[in-house]
């Protein structure tokens, strides 16, 4: 997980792209953005969860860092401005993000534990937006 | 910070540290490699934010199998290996590589990180997490 500070967007999506390419091992990549302006009603945030192309083919010898581009599983939804503001609930159908888990271990299989894994992992988004609202500095 | 990097030839160790105490910077200021860059230290919501992600991460994930033979299924790194230097300045005890090795020349890589004299790169720096030299005063 990757919690921008002082970093803007596009920088953070390099750091994503690089992170999932073909010479990492990282599967998910949770890139959270508190982006503060002039006044705390307009102060805009960004969530996105990415995953590895499991299935990209293998790269030829030179292959830049940013190869295979990333699978985004879910990102907050733009409407209007590029980036929704703090304050603006989440609609609902986007407030959650499911992870499915297998993600989490891939190449691997998902381990058969007692109690059994869930499925997936479930972002509660909307609560990540109450935590910027209620914690950022007034 | 660019242009003073691009006249990185021509500014010693010495010279940052003689800039630093003529403007009176106690901390944050790190010379690494050459170059002068100055530390960031997260602000609210920052921990915020991540506290709240591991909440629901361990929550669903992990705190089920405390007890079980099974646990920790998860194990959190937070920030393992993450340029360790930036992360260690949070801490006003902290002492540079170089001030340690300065300290204790015998540990290993120490002969490499103490200031050779006359030498227009002081310091000998190879790996990832000793490339930095912390300019902190030493309290």
């Amino acid at each position: 997980m990757e919690v921008g500070n002082s970093q803007s967007i596009p920088d953070l999506m390099n750091i994503r792209d690089r992170m999932l390419s073909y010479r990492t091992a990282i599967n998910v990549f949770v890139l959270i953005s508190y982006n503060r302006n002039a006044t705390r009603a307009t102060d805009s945030w960004f969530l996105q969860v990415s995953v590895r192309d499991f299935y990209a083919p293998q790269p030829p010898p030179g292959t830049l860092t940013n190869y295979p581009a990333c699978t985004v599983l879910y990102e907050t939804p733009k409407i209007g401005a590029p980036y929704p503001r703090v304050e603006l609930a989440l609609a609902h159908g986007t407030q959650i993000c499911d992870l499915p888990i297998s993600h989490l271990y891939h190449p691997e299989t998902t381990p058969i534990l007692n109690p059994i894994l869930p499925v997936s992992f479930r972002i509660n988004v909307e609560q990540i937006r109450v935590t910027i609202l209620n914690q950022r500095r007034p | 910070m660019k242009p003073l990097w691009e006249m990185q030839q021509f500014i010693e160790y010495d010279d940052i540290l003689a800039w630093r105490d003529e403007v009176g910077v106690k901390k944050g200021v790190v010379y690494e490699n050459g170059r002068v860059l100055f530390n960031q230290w997260p602000v609210r919501p920052h921990e915020q934010i991540v506290n709240e992600f591991n909440i629901q991460f361990v929550s669903q994930l992990s705190s089920r199998y405390v007890g079980t033979v099974q646990h920790p299924v998860f194990i959190n790194d937070g920030t393992t290996g993450i340029y360790l230097s930036r992360m260690n300045l949070m801490c006003e005890t902290y002492e540079s590589p170089v001030q340690v090795a300065i300290k204790n020349p015998m540990l290993p890589g120490g002969p490499n990180l103490v200031p050779k004299p006359n030498s227009r790169t002081p310091y000998s720096l190879s790996s990832r997490t000793n490339r930095t030299a912390n300019l902190t005063h030493p309290s």
